[in-house]
């Protein structure tokens, strides 16, 4: 059996393809070497099916090489890696969304400063020694009912900045959770891609790319609760979202919106903070608030016989009495007997004061350990990202390095085509010319 | 270790440490420049929890101080009536023993006796001395005067006490009961104070008889010492109260002096060791920034002709 003259020209036309494509391939991997969440692809290349031979002595056949086959474009990915991420980016998401809103929150306390309800309680009280040390002035009964309107206004007005705080994690919550919000387009590109996915590997294609935008899509949907992946076996997948009860994409089915209690990830925070039964972050600080409030309110009016305050709770407290009311003493009393104003100035420094402090290193605490817990998972997030990366980031020396050696993969290609057009140029125009 | 250490990977961990440096290095400049380590709770709560207590002792101690002030400023008041009042005493004494001589006629004794009427409203002026407009021997009626104008009848209830807190839980009486001192003159009823006795003076210097020179020699000069033994028990309470609100005084400064210092040291900014801590950033700052210039931008792109 012969071999073609031309058999060469064609093993040569394989490596120059096969080189173009492998250069192809570097072309779009540096090209992506920025994009979000691409993963960098290999050019697959095998030996051609080699062509058999019957050895020219007549002996046992041999195989002759018949080039290069280009098998295939590989995506470098690690599973295991993605899953380490998405748990880590689920918690940081969980960590960032309290941290941010908890400092709202102990911002609107304005503490420790001389404006926070801290200094102007103690002025408070100040104002009722005041009194007792001049009962019979107009002025101090005015100083006073002033300073205790500044106290109560400050704080419904606290009250008021907790519930804003409370009411902005809601609105949130319903913004990423609406018809518009990001979970919706995140599960609906997942339904889509799933069908393109699934159509590709029937027709024996490996989707890299929109496998990478399917995973991109899942790590946005990790940060805002907890995501598990199960493979369907055809390329499409089916995404368990947070604790709802249908799973949010199944093949290209998408549940939304459903109920969700305890998602973990961002919502889950959004939902623990907009809370509003005793369980609620921001609801438990209120009813502290309202605690701080109420005190006051009792221990103040027990003491003064008409109401001094009026209202239950931090929302209500309001000043009952005026300059006219302001009571220095029991009625009837003489001009200057001051006995419920020292009781009052002597509540200073107590169960009040007290209970307000208490909220206050409360909600330091709460937002402390939130922010402690953000610097630690971006740790963590930022490792998991590495590793990540590691298997499937672009990096530029390896794409150069690759880049030279297909380049000369194809200039010997080409080398080894022209050598054999040579080789025919002796056969075809200089055999049996002899003489000539 | 990574096996694999990508261009993004760099620049990700660059980035990353870059951002945090420039965050540390904002907060020490806020805290040196604010002057203030906490800025808010959560910088640390117990810190702030503690602050907030520091904070209301101070304003207590410095509220505690001013109601001592307005104490002080009345046991003064209080005080100086008092020594009035035993300066009008001894001259009344003098006069006294002067209109109980033999040897003065029935017109010196009358002017003697007219020197004593005036003694006696001298008497209901100081009992009705006022402090910022509060009279400070009427209990706690302070806008009643004692001594309505015209009358010798000690018009207020004396029983009121009128009290200053001057420290947490503790509160100090300091009115004196003037009706003790003084007492009501009402000549039909003598109640043998300093009123009464001046009247009882008068009327014996008035009445040109021997029994009331006797009077006036015996028992009026005894009347009189004991009316200026009450004033001097009087007037060394006052005193002792005086300097339980001086020596309360001086302990509240010093609690106000030391409750400011931790507060400071809660609260405010180790300036030296901020400054210190800014330096060592920006070092590292800028060792990052000169080392993730030079990874970041060669790479065999540089090499390759």
């Amino acid at each position: 059996m012969t071999v073609s003259s031309f058999f060469g020209l064609n093993t040569a036309l394989r490596g120059l393809l096969a080189h173009q494509r492998a250069l192809d391939v570097t072309a779009h991997n540096i090209g992506n070497a920025s994009t979000e969440g691409y993963s960098r692809q290999q050019t697959q290349l095998a030996a051609a099916d080699p062509m058999k031979l019957p050895s020219i002595t007549g002996g046992g056949a041999g195989m002759l090489g018949a080039g290069v086959d280009v098998t295939g474009f590989n995506r470098v990915r690690d599973a295991f890696a993605d899953l380490q991420y998405r748990a880590q980016s689920m918690t940081l998401g969980q960590h960032q969304t309290t941290a941010e809103l908890l400092s709202s929150a102990e911002l609107s306390l304005s503490e420790p400063t001389d404006n926070g309800i801290g200094q102007v309680l103690a002025k408070f009280w100040s104002a009722w020694d005041d009194l007792a040390n001049h009962p019979e002035s107009p002025a101090t009964r005015q100083a006073l009912v002033n300073q205790a309107a500044l106290l109560t206004d400050r704080i419904n007005t606290l009250q008021g900045d907790l519930t804003a705080v409370r009411t902005e994690a809601q609105t949130q919550y319903s913004l990423l959770t609406g018809p518009t919000g990001d979970v919706l387009a995140a599960a609906q590109e997942i339904a889509q891609l799933n069908a393109s996915i699934r159509s590709a590997y029937q027709q024996g294609a490996a989707p890299n790319d929109l496998l990478d935008r399917r995973d991109v899509a899942l790590d946005k949907l990790s940060s805002l609760a907890q995501v598990s992946v199960t493979d369907l076996g055809d390329g499409s997948i089916r995404v368990s979202f947070g604790d709802a009860a249908t799973p949010l994409v199944d093949d290209t089915t998408v549940a939304w919106p459903q109920t969700l209690t305890s998602p973990g990830g961002r919502l889950g925070a959004l939902l623990k903070i907009a809370d509003t039964s005793a369980a609620g972050t921001i609801t438990g600080y209120l009813s502290d608030l309202d605690a701080v409030a109420s005190q006051l309110i009792s221990s103040v009016n027990s003491l003064h016989v008409a109401p001094f305050f009026s209202g239950t709770n931090a929302a209500t407290i309001a000043v009952a009495a005026t300059a006219s009311t302001v009571q220095a003493a029991p009625a009837g009393s003489p001009a200057g007997a001051n006995q419920i104003a020292l009781g009052i100035s002597a509540l200073r420094g107590g169960a009040v004061d007290t209970a307000y402090a208490n909220l206050v290193a409360r909600i330091g605490g709460e937002s402390r350990a939130a922010q402690q817990q953000e610097t630690t998972t971006q740790a963590l997030v930022d490792a998991a990202s590495d590793r990540r990366q590691s298997a499937s980031g672009v990096s530029m020396d390896e794409e150069m390095t690759n880049m030279v050696r297909f380049q000369r993969g194809y200039q010997a290609s080409a080398r080894a085509m022209s050598t054999i057009d040579e080789m025919l140029d002796t056969l075809i125009n200089r055999t049996g010319r002899v003489g000539l | 270790m990574l096996g694999r250490v990508t261009n993004n990977t760099m620049s990700r961990a660059l980035l990353g440490d870059i951002t945090s440096l420039t965050a540390r290095i904002a907060r020490t400049q806020e805290s040196i420049s604010s002057g203030r380590q906490l800025t808010a709770p959560s910088d640390d709560p117990l810190a702030t929890q503690r602050s907030l207590g520091l904070r209301s002792a101070i304003e207590g101690a410095q509220q505690h101080q001013r109601n001592i002030d307005e104490a002080t400023g009345w046991m003064e008041t209080t005080d100086s009536a008092l020594s009035d009042a035993a300066s009008i005493v001894n001259r009344a004494r003098e006069l006294t023993v002067q209109g109980a001589s033999d040897s003065l006629g029935p017109e010196q004794r009358a002017a003697i006796a007219l020197e004593i009427d005036q003694l006696v409203e001298a008497v209901k002026e100081s009992a009705n001395a006022t402090f910022q407009g509060s009279y400070v021997f009427a209990g706690a009626a302070t806008t009643t005067a004692p001594y309505a104008s015209g009358s010798n009848v000690f018009g207020a209830d004396p029983s009121g006490n009128v009290a200053r807190t001057i420290g947490p839980g503790v509160s100090v009486k300091i009115n004196t009961n003037a009706s003790d001192l003084f007492g009501s003159g009402t000549p039909a009823a003598p109640d043998g104070k300093l009123i009464s006795t001046l009247q009882a003076i008068s009327a014996h210097l008035k009445t040109n008889t021997a029994a009331a020179h006797d009077a006036l020699r015996n028992g009026d000069l005894a009347a009189l010492s004991a009316n200026l033994d009450t004033l001097s028990q009087a007037r060394a309470t006052v005193g002792a109260v005086m300097s339980r609100l001086d020596s309360a005084k001086s302990r509240l400064a010093d609690v106000e002096l030391t409750t400011t210092k931790l507060l400071s040291e809660t609260e405010d900014t180790d300036l030296a060791k901020a400054v210190l801590d800014l330096t060592n950033q920006q070092n590292v700052y800028q060792a990052a920034l000169r080392s993730g210039a030079s990874v970041i931008q060669p790479s065999l792109l540089d090499f390759l002709r």
